[in-house]
């Protein structure tokens, strides 16, 4: 392996070894949800527990994919880059999860039932816009996408994904029966996170360069 | 227990929960000392606890420490928390939803998949005649 001077530039093969340890770790929620399931561990009611862990991961890992950039330009470690699309798969992963026990255990499929949901429940409405604003996200998050559609129409598409955490979030908020501890700390940190990436839109870095930066380092896997 | 004595968002105890005279007399309004044939275990009310089974569950209080007769009806926990959403009969009613969520489908416990509510959780037969001539979508 080679040496590392610095954290701030690694070389590909070490940010690709990163990657792979990350990808076994962020796996870690889902593993523990299926040794638990299998030993009995979900508690009495293992459909509550698995939506809510999973919802609740969906809300970690938007999180952790929106600070990859804050932090990257805080330390000036650019290879970062390189995993916060895998962190935003995960969250897509993890709300999938989290929708088709919705759409499945609790609504059997019945879709005149959750189309009553949505109308009738603003909660439901709010999860699903935000799951459903994740899609094309994760559709477009291959390389190839980025190609297609270019650096600046790429970083403007996916800048959708503030809406699919604010979204997220309200979906929490309005759930909850009465102890709003938990909704309260996502909205302070989502909350946060959002206004550092409006204080950055206002500095020096402009978006538009930054975008075909990020299109360039993300495509051919550039470390600095 | 969890979110009894949280910062945002807590109900204010003690917890307080009431029944009309003729339901706190009717034979399934229950004081319950024991659970599965064990002592009731902490967790679930210990040392005694009210069930109403034809009621939603928040109704049915653990670990009472007093009883009062009082003639006006009193404002439970619930109740003052969120007056939209916690009524004070609070029975189970699949027709009248919570304003948040529907109240239509239940998963019973062991059971993977919902189940239709039942008018006064099944108990219609010996319950509903307290509430006979009762707008039940407005005494929720």
């Amino acid at each position: 392996m080679s040496p590392v001077t610095s954290l701030a530039a690694l070389d590909a093969r070490t940010v690709q070894r990163i990657k792979f340890a990350l990808f076994l770790v962020c796996l870690y929620p889902f593993a523990s949800l299926v040794w638990l399931g299998l030993s009995g561990g979900l508690g009495a009611d293992p459909v509550e527990f698995v939506r809510r862990a999973t919802g609740t991961w969906t809300l970690d890992f938007l999180i952790i994919t929106l600070s990859v950039t804050p932090f990257r330009r805080v330390t000036g470690w650019q290879w970062l880059i390189r995993l916060r699309r895998m962190f935003g798969l995960y969250a897509f992963f993890y709300a999938a999860i989290h929708v088709v026990a919705y759409f499945w255990l609790d609504q059997l499929f019945d879709l005149a039932a959750i189309w009553r949901d949505v109308v009738k429940r603003p909660l439901i409405a709010a999860g699903l816009l935000s799951f459903v604003l994740m899609i094309p996200l994760a559709a477009t998050s291959t390389d190839r996408m980025v190609r297609r559609l270019g650096g600046k129409r790429w970083q403007q598409l996916h800048r959708a994904v503030y809406l699919v955490a604010v979204a997220g979030v309200i979906h929490f908020w309005w759930l909850v029966k009465i102890d709003y501890t938990r909704p309260l700390i996502y909205s302070m940190i989502i909350g946060g996170l959002l206004v550092a990436r409006i204080v950055f839109l206002f500095g020096r870095n402009r978006p538009a360069i930054n975008a075909a930066q990020d299109a360039a380092r993300m495509r051919h896997g550039e470390a600095g | 227990m969890p979110g009894q004595r949280a910062i945002f968002g807590s109900l204010d105890w003690p917890y307080v929960e009431g029944l009309r005279m003729d339901e706190a007399m009717h034979p399934l309004a229950i004081l319950g000392f024991g659970l599965y044939g064990e002592v009731l275990p902490n967790q679930n009310g210990a040392p005694v606890r009210v069930i109403v089974p034809w009621k939603y569950g928040f109704k049915s209080a653990k670990s009472i420490v007093s009883i009062r007769f009082v003639e006006k009806q009193p404002v439970n926990a619930w109740q003052k928390a969120n007056p939209r959403e916690y009524g004070f009969y609070s029975n189970v009613n699949p027709a009248v939803d919570h304003p948040r969520w529907s109240q239509a489908t239940e998963r019973r416990i062991g059971e993977l998949f919902k189940r239709k509510t039942l008018s006064f959780n099944g108990y219609a037969d010996h319950v509903s005649q307290l509430y006979a001539g009762m707008d039940l979508r407005k005494y929720y």
